[in-house]
Formats: C-alpha cells, sequence, structure tokens
C-alpha cells in the first residue's frame, strides 16, 4: 500500500501479530485499515462492497498470518488478498452489477448535463465536486476489471509495474498493456472535465 | 518514434526514472511535438483527479471491523 512508514517497522508487528499479540493484529489492522479500504471502493466503486471486502480481507489475514513468510513485502501479500476479495465480490453480486451498468449510463447522462450545465455560471473549483465524482465513478466503473485493478494499483496507489505484476500472476508486459488501455480509456472519457481541475 | 510508440512508452514512464535510451528518445519527441505534450498534459490531470478523490473508512465500516476483530479474537480464545 503507498506507505511512508519504515518497512522495519511493520515487521516488528506482524512477528508480535503472529506470536499471537492481539494489541499487535489491532495495530496491524489499524495501519492497513485505510488503504485496503480505499483500494477496495477505488475497484468496487461501491461503498458496500468495500466495507465488506474490508471485512472479508482481515478476516482471511487473521486466519492466514501464519502463512506469511516475509519473503515479499507485507504490503505485496496484503494486495494478493483484497484483490481476491474484490474479485469473488464482485462474481458474487454479477446480476446486480449489471444492472447497475444499465442505471450507470442513465446517471453518466444526467451527470454530464448538470455538469455541463452548471460550468455556463460557474467555473468548476479546485476540489472535485459531487457531480465529478458520479463522472469519475461511472467512467472507472467502465473498465473492464483487470485493467481497472492494475490502473489503481500503479496510478492510486503507485506500485512498480513488478510489484504489480507479482499480486496479479502476470507479466510485467502485461501489467504495461492494461495500464495503457486503461489510461487512454479514462482520459478520453473525462478529458472535457478535467481540464479546469486543479 | 512515432506518437503511438511514444504514447505506449509513457504508459510504462510516467513518474518512473527516465534515464534509459528509450526514455530519452521518448523526452526528444516530446520536447518537439505539441500534440504529445497536450496528450500527456491531460493524462496527468487525469491521474490527478483520480488521486485527488479523497477515499476514508466510513465509521460504519471501520465499527463493523472492530466488531469483527473482537468476534474473532474471543473465538480463539
Amino acid at each position: 500500500m503507498t506507505q511512508t512508514r519504515p518497512h522495519t517497522d511493520d515487521i516488528a508487528v506482524i512477528e508480535r501479530a503472529k506470536s499471537g499479540d492481539e494489541k499487535a493484529f489491532r495495530d496491524l489492522v489499524h495501519l492497513y485499515e485505510d488503504t485496503v479500504y480505499r483500494f477496495a471502493f477505488n475497484v468496487c466503486r461501491n461503498e458496500e462492497m468495500a466495507t465488506d471486502t474490508l471485512q472479508n480481507t482481515f478476516i482471511n489475514v487473521y486466519n492466514k498470518l501464519d502463512s506469511f513468510d516475509g519473503r515479499s513485502k507485507f504490503s505485496t501479500w496484503l494486495y494478493s488478498i483484497v484483490t481476491n476479495n474484490c474479485l469473488m465480490k464482485r462474481r458474487s453480486e454479477h446480476t446486480h452489477d449489471k444492472e447497475l451498468s444499465l442505471e450507470d449510463e442513465k446517471t453518466l447522462h444526467d451527470a454530464e448535463t448538470s455538469l455541463l450545465s452548471s460550468r455556463a455560471v460557474s467555473p468548476i473549483g479546485l476540489l472535485l465536486d459531487e457531480e465529478l465524482k458520479k463522472i469519475f465513478d461511472v467512467a472507472i466503473k467502465k473498465l473492464p476489471v483487470d485493467h481497472r485493478i492494475v490502473f489503481v494499483m500503479r496510478d492510486i496507489e503507485e506500485l512498480s509495474a513488478s510489484e504489480v505484476a507479482k499480486i496479479l500472476g502476470i507479466s510485467v508486459p502485461a501489467v504495461k498493456s492494461r495500464l495503457f488501455r486503461a489510461r487512454e480509456f479514462l482520459r478520453k472519457k473525462l478529458e472535457p472535465y478535467v481540464q479546469d481541475t486543479l | 518514434m512515432n506518437h503511438k510508440t511514444v504514447r505506449k512508452h509513457i504508459a510504462e514512464g510516467l513518474n518512473r526514472e527516465r534515464n534509459s535510451p528509450i526514455c530519452v528518445a521518448v523526452r526528444a519527441h516530446l520536447d518537439e511535438c505539441m500534440e504529445c505534450q497536450v496528450y500527456v498534459a491531460s493524462l496527468e490531470r487525469t491521474i490527478d483527479c483520480y488521486k485527488s478523490y479523497k477515499v476514508e473508512v466510513p465509521p460504519k465500516a471501520h465499527d463493523m471491523l472492530e466488531k469483527t476483530l473482537r468476534d474473532l479474537q474471543s473465538n480463539r480464545k
């Protein structure tokens, strides 16, 4: 996960958690809670699914922590778990997801219409407003999930291409190819709306 | 180097070290090509916008997680 703290701090907490220190496990959860939720939300674009994924991920971590051998970074191991949970959650709600995509077409159209008309009287500010967030949500939801995951890992979480490849079990060129396509798709979709922001 | 090749390499190289021969060639193309400069700018804006989209754990999700942790730890005892 995008970390600023030293890796060694995590290792000490992980070792204590592995030895059965319950407080250490809670500390570990609190260290990674935000990043697991953020990643799950960015992939699922759904608060309920991200909440479920958050719970399931830490249940898995609790049950499997003994199998973490420290050969990879803890964050790499954790990303594998949260990614699998996101994919399983999406598969289990596949029908619902299809229905949403039909609804989202209308949402995108409504949001675009509303945003374009509001732009005529007031410029977009520096922060993302709710209308723009809706457009971002819908645009990224239209990306195939395998491309979306790569975009989130590389451009939002700032993982290296080799780390993403390892987590997803694909080649580095495949990561780069998916990233290129994802960025192209989002850039084209969002270009009219991001010109005045930031 | 044409636009398409440059853009593919940019996908690999944004925010990355840029000292390899390919990156030097990409940079040289960018210095001369207004079209690709506009492309890179819009790409960076798109990524920056997604990064600025703040996602925080909702209180309800945090509370559920705390309960899950308590249940897990009490079940193990």
